[in-house]
């Protein structure tokens, strides 16, 4: 396979924006959904013929226009890059398939769309700061159009916070590309890597400061992609996912967080930045915590379930920021099922507030009954965040735990996360089960309450429901085939990426080891850890290729998983008690204004150069 | 030295006015200089290796480094569209909150939650 065609992955999508564009300028011409959906044919396409040589351990770069390698517009497709790639690619269509059934999105949409795609295949495949900085961007701008485009509820501002946020994270790392231009006078990350390693030595009479120049350079970078994938100040993320349109919900929690997390990941791995790994590491854990606690006091159900996105890339992190190769390759595989389970939750709870116009816990519930098929579809994707088996969440979990053993802290933080998931998802899951309540808007637009008249917490007292619900004006209920299908889709993955767990591993762990950068054979990702060996028991499940023998060896997990489930019941009785409601109340009211989160990006900024200044 | 002070002088100005100004507009603006002040940083040590334009039809060999004005010039129109996008933003926000103060509309935001 030519190493040339990697350039058509963002090709593809982008060419396709412009030819979505054409609907706009000629309504007629119905051409944005046809190219959309090609665009995605080609790109699985393409990802098949280079599946087999990635797998091998082969590396594709390609420079383009013949330019020198240091000047010219490099990219680079190596294992990890090609599993963000499929990764991008599985999530697209699901939302994709949603976005036809929802309706509602003319030829504009579509092109910001396939720009976001294209933008993320550049991401992942640069191989030079500045590239990577110019799909930064191509990725940015589509996203703040797309979390603003129905300019609903707090979408709007949501998206401008972002923008902000990420706008002063991203001038922050054209920052670290000058000092890195200026010392090294190129910009490919095979240079950074040797800038970093003849290390913070002064080599030019410029560069006298260069030993903490070097840190701050590197924090900048960091920070600015940082922002992105939400470890700085992940407060931005709950507004922007929560508010955006359900299918970009989904993609943008789905995907776009990790792709830039990949960038990191590639950058911590190839330069060798320990410090940044502990950062990661303690950050992680923290931030697992923090989101789930927050969650716990959401009542809107598409918030809520962005405050998880917080936590579950807080267990990334940490997984990765471990090192041990067990809680690595956990990392990556959580990268991906939480793709999945999570792209699945947002376009099911956002089917709910599709069909009933509501979005808060305290005015839908018990749906399930009118509703099954949705109900199952939100069941497998709430049974996979929570860590339950057979399903993905619990193969990646627990390997990420399985890592974790040997940093007690950052485990038991993790694991008191773990417990605040499972209390979340009991509550979250009242839009389903319990009695039936929706108070929502007619037809006619008067407010109709649904099987009993009270409402908030009353469902538990309410007994009497009337009958003839199903076709009560209140639930909007529609044919929507092929979001039934792309939710399917994703079901199918959580269900399959756990059963296949071990098989998953497998191809992980060869991607991840089988992988080198070019110049430094000997550097593998995710290697040199700092007590590396897998444990005896888990290396032998490795071999077996049989889920029912992984899981038999994995016994103590299905009592760990217990032991969380029953904490977690435990923890969700007491948020719906009448203290727990109080102390929610109280903490609903602490909030990050605005200023004060530009403010803590800029001390992200300065813990970042903390800690990679104390590792050199 | 100057020019680097200047440079300085400008980017923490800039700074501050992110995170201090209460009107968004100027936040936006504050945040354009910020990015004017890295890029007149890149261009200001890219000119420092020569004296001419790096356009080599004669015989040019004192030039300036070109790269950094070629990613600058990529840098530019990122930063337009970014500001014009964010300004974009700003005019639906005050159609929708009436104001274009921070305060103003996070309490709106927040009136709105209860």
């Amino acid at each position: 396979m030519t190493s040339d065609a990697i350039l058509l992955f963002t090709v593809i999508p982008l060419f396709s924006s412009f030819v979505a564009l054409i609907e706009k300028a000629i309504p007629s011409l119905k051409v944005a959904k046809p190219a959309s959906l090609a665009s995605f044919f080609l790109g699985v396409l393409l990802l098949g013929l280079y599946g087999g040589g990635i797998y091998e351990g082969a590396v594709y770069s390609k420079v383009v226009g013949g330019w020198p390698r240091g000047i010219g517009i490099g990219q680079e497709l190596d294992g990890i890059a090609w599993v963000a790639l499929a990764l991008v690619y599985l999530i697209y269509l699901p939302v994709l398939l949603y976005s036809f059934s929802e309706g509602g999105y003319d030829s504009r949409y579509y092109f910001f769309l396939l720009l976001l795609q294209g933008g993320m295949a550049g991401i992942v495949l640069a191989y030079d700061v500045f590239n990577l900085f110019v799909f930064l961007e191509i990725t940015g701008i589509a996203a703040y159009v797309l979390i603003g485009y129905q300019k609903k509820d707090r979408a709007l501002f949501a998206g401008f916070k972002y923008l902000m946020l990420s706008s002063l994270g991203i001038t922050l790392f054209l920052l670290g590309v000058f000092l890195f231009y200026r010392d090294t006078g190129s910009l490919t990350y095979t240079e950074l890597r040797t800038w970093v390693q003849e290390g913070m030595v002064p080599a030019k009479p410029i560069t006298a400061l260069a030993w903490i120049s070097t840190p701050f350079a590197l924090a900048t970078l960091l920070a600015g992609i940082g922002v992105r994938t939400a470890f700085l100040p992940y407060t931005w993320l709950p507004d922007a996912h929560g508010f955006a349109p359900h299918p970009i919900s989904a993609s943008l929690s789905g995907v776009v967080i990790k792709v830039s997390f990949l960038v990191v990941w590639k950058l911590i791995v190839l330069l060798e930045l320990s410090g940044a790994r502990q950062f990661l590491l303690w950050m992680g854990s923290a931030i697992a915590l923090i989101g789930v606690l927050r969650a716990l006091t959401q009542t809107d159900v598409k918030v809520l379930l962005a405050w998880h996105s917080v936590s579950q890339m807080g267990y990334i992190f940490a997984g990765f920021g471990a090192g041990t190769e067990t809680a690595t390759v956990g990392a990556l595989y959580h990268m991906v099922s939480h793709a999945f389970f999570k792209a699945l939750l947002f376009l099911s709870v956002g089917t709910v507030i599709l069909f009933t116009g509501e979005r808060s816990l305290k005015k839908v519930s018990g749906l399930g009954r009118f509703l099954p098929y949705l109900a199952v579809l939100f069941a497998v994707g709430a049974l996979s965040i929570m860590g339950v088996p057979p399903f993905v969440g619990y193969v990646s979990k627990s390997l990420i735990f399985d890592g974790l053993q040997d940093y007690p802290i950052p485990y038991w933080l993790l694991f008191a996360a773990s417990v605040g998931t499972v209390a979340s998802f009991t509550k979250l899951s009242l839009l389903f089960r319990g009695l039936p309540m929706l108070e929502g808007k007619s037809t006619e637009g008067s407010v109709r309450p649904l099987g009993s008249s009270q409402k908030g917490s009353s469902m538990v007292e309410s007994t009497d429901t009337t009958s003839g619900f199903d076709t009560h004006p209140a639930l909007h209920s529609r044919p929507f085939r092929s979001g039934y299908l792309g939710m399917s889709l994703l079901a199918l993955f959580c269900v399959l990426g756990g059963l296949l767990g071990t098989y998953g591993i497998q191809f992980f762990s060869t991607i991840l080891r089988g992988t080198s950068i070019p110049v430094v054979p000997a550097q593998l990702y995710g290697s040199a850890p700092p007590n590396g060996s897998i444990a005896p028991a888990f290396q032998e499940s490795l071999k077996l290729t049989n889920m029912a023998a992984f899981l038999w060896l994995n016994g103590k997990e299905y009592l760990k998983t217990i032991v969380t489930l029953l904490l977690g019941y435990g923890v969700y009785r007491f948020i719906v008690s009448k203290r727990g409601k109080e102390l929610q109340a109280w903490a609903n009211r602490l909030r990050i204004s605005f200023d004060n989160q530009l403010g803590l990006l800029l001390a992200g900024v300065f813990l970042l150069l903390v800690f990679l200044a104390l590792q050199s | 030295m100057i020019a680097l002070l200047l440079i300085a002088l400008l980017f923490l100005v800039s700074l501050i006015g992110i995170i201090l100004s209460k009107n968004l507009i100027r936040k936006v603006m504050a945040l354009n200089m910020l990015n004017s002040a890295v890029i007149i940083l890149f261009i200001f040590f890219g000119s420092l290796k020569g004296t001419h334009a790096p356009i080599l039809v004669g015989d040019e060999t004192d030039i300036v480094d070109p790269v950094p004005q070629a990613l600058m010039l990529t840098a530019i129109v990122v930063g337009i569209c970014v500001t014009a996008l964010a300004l974009g933003f700003i005019y639906k926000l005050y159609e929708r909150y009436g104001t274009t103060e921070l305060q103003e509309i996070e309490q709106q935001v927040h009136r709105n939650d209860q």
